[in-house]
């Protein structure tokens, strides 16, 4: 899968632009604010309808426009999509695929499984909670289409008996109806949280070892039944419908639900220490690309493609021996994105090289 | 500065809360009224006025009728053993479209969500029960939406029928007629496995 193509216009500071790029690595450069994060944004916006920085779509828009616009022409086992991203004021964003207009543009499933890494993903690790959860349900999302229906499903559910338990209504009983589908979508999204995480941090340790240090890192998925259990649909359900039943009146007297997959957290460990509290920022940047790679290789297995590669800021504090390791690291037949101020950093002798300056993207 | 002289502007403000209709189409309409031959306009108004005092509902199904008891519920030809159960009128017609069903109904009138301020006790779930609770009920199908809210609705009335001898039955989720398994999506495939049916079954 590639990017063969992209049309913008006035998204952001970026003025009108129509590039082609090569199936391999493209080194965008520019000194700063001159528009690489932006093209960087609407190659992720484009191939997976999600914003990066802010999820309100009108600060997209350039200052000078009323309206964003993104074409993508991308490249599938031979086959041609054409993907179209509209922001337009006081309209919302849409989604066009092959001129066909999507009416259900969040559903990330079978959509085009993006990489990214950019100075947001230190929340990944340095962030609240809930970075990691969306983090999680990005990645599941991304590879199947079922999960993204579930936690949507999950999601509603919750809000619905949150307002019960917070109303304190009268007919308590209207809460077994709720809490058996929140239980029945709840274990569902733990299944594959669990099975996902395991396959990310054992491609992630390896690679982690191999091509950055001699530590043993770990991810950890943790949520609130006991991890033997995870893979079991009937014991996990049996477990929380026996604890939401002792915890019913605690939960009515909190006026919130108290268990499930809203609440899990995922933990990185090095040498057994939690890395939030210890690591150094370069550390962490070590572990974060070394998560980005074990992505590229978890979506190449669940789907047999490899994703689209998008690195921002990829080469500050790194050293050149790292920034090697990480090159030889990366599948062949895959397109990366990398932006950079000091064109000198980069020692590739492949790749193709555009230039970002005020706005307007050509090719060096 | 003011735009329209009042009554016009309260007759857009009224058509504005007409679902599916924003300021700009309910602007289109008051100008097209407006310019409507009185007789044309007075006959709309009427007609309106006209279901809400003809129109209420059943009082043994809660379907829309001009009498006290709707058409099917009056059906000697019905089947009053087997109830089907849906949220809206609407629903109803679906149903009655299929012309394969020849049970009666009970519309509840919505459908429990909190987040709407709709509990069990603001739909007509109580009627339901009571009808079931006299007895002579042989089956009660629930035709609710395949949604949370739905879900909920079907579980809660299930459970309020459950101590009552009488059988309680849901519309299977799956595939449409005529659909090509290659452009199904995911969900609607994996529910349609989990409900598939056994051929040749006895």
């Amino acid at each position: 899968m590639y990017l063969k193509n992209i049309i913008l216009n006035s998204f952001r500071n970026l003025g009108k632009v129509n590039i082609e790029f090569g199936k391999g690595l493209s080194f965008i450069i520019g000194e700063n604010s001159q528009g690489k994060s932006n093209l960087i944004e609407a190659i992720y916006l484009l191939l997976t309808f999600r914003s990066l920085k802010t999820n309100y779509y009108e600060d997209m828009i350039s200052f000078r426009s009323d309206f964003f616009y993104i074409k993508g022409l991308l490249i599938i086992k031979d086959k041609n999509q054409v993907i179209e991203v509209v922001g337009e004021k006081g309209k919302g964003k849409r989604l066009r695929i092959n001129n066909k207009i999507q009416t259900n543009p969040d559903y990330l499933g079978n959509r085009f499984p993006a990489v990214i890494f950019t100075p947001e993903n230190y929340n990944i690790i340095k962030g609240m909670p809930s970075h990691r959860r969306s983090y999680l349900n990005f990645q599941i999302s991304q590879i199947n289409p079922q999960y993204f229906h579930n936690l949507k499903q999950y999601n509603k559910i919750l809000i619905q008996k949150n307002i019960i338990l917070q109303e304190r209504t009268k007919n308590m009983d209207i809460l077994d109806s709720w809490d058996q589908q929140l239980i029945e979508y709840g274990a569902e999204l733990i299944i594959k949280r669990d099975m996902v995480v395991k396959k990310i941090n054992s491609l992630m340790k390896s690679i982690y070892k191999n091509i950055i240090s001699h530590e043993e890192i770990d991810m950890v998925y943790k949520t609130f039944i006991i991890n033997d259990v995870l893979s079991d649909k009937n014991k996990i359900i049996d477990i929380w419908k026996k604890m939401t039943l002792k915890t019913r009146n605690e939960e009515i007297k909190k006026g919130f639900s108290l268990y499930g997959p809203h609440r899990d957290e995922i933990s990185f460990f090095m040498n057994g220490k939690e890395v939030k509290s210890f690591a150094s920022q370069g550390q962490i940047k070590s572990i974060l690309l070394a998560l980005n790679l074990a992505e590229i290789y978890f979506v190449f297995e669940e789907s047999g493609e490899y994703p689209i590669v998008l690195f921002d800021e990829l080469f500050s504090e790194l050293d050149n021996k790292r920034i090697e390791n990480i090159f030889n690291a990366l599948p062949k037949d895959i397109q990366i994105f990398i932006t950079e101020v000091d064109k000198s950093k980069i020692k590739s002798k492949s790749g193709e090289w555009f230039k970002v300056e005020q706005g307007q993207v050509k090719k060096d | 500065m003011k735009l329209y002289s009042d009554s016009f502007e309260k007759l857009i403000n009224e058509l504005s809360r007409l679902p599916g209709i924003g300021p700009k189409t309910a602007q289109r309409l008051a100008f097209f009224i407006l310019k409507m031959q009185k007789e044309e306009a007075e006959s709309l108004a009427f007609a309106i006025q006209e279901v809400k005092n003809k129109i209420h509902y059943c009082k043994v199904c809660n379907n829309l009728t001009e009498s006290d008891i709707c058409n099917i519920c009056s059906d000697q030809n019905r089947n009053k053993e087997i109830i089907c159960v849906v949220e809206e009128p609407n629903d109803l017609i679906a149903i009655e479209k299929t012309r394969g069903f020849r049970g009666v109904y009970h519309i509840l009138l919505g459908r429990i969500s909190p987040m709407d301020g709709l509990g069990p006790e603001d739909i007509k779930i109580d009627s339901l029960v009571g009808k079931v609770k006299k007895g002579g009920i042989r089956e009660v199908i629930l035709a609710i939406n395949p949604n949370v809210e739905g879900e909920a609705t079907a579980l809660y009335i299930a459970k309020q029928l459950k101590p009552f001898s009488v059988k309680i039955t849901r519309l299977a989720h799956g595939l449409p007629m005529g659909a090509d398994l290659e452009y199904a999506d995911e969900v609607t495939l994996t529910r349609a496995m989990e409900g598939r049916s056994e051929m040749f079954s006895t």
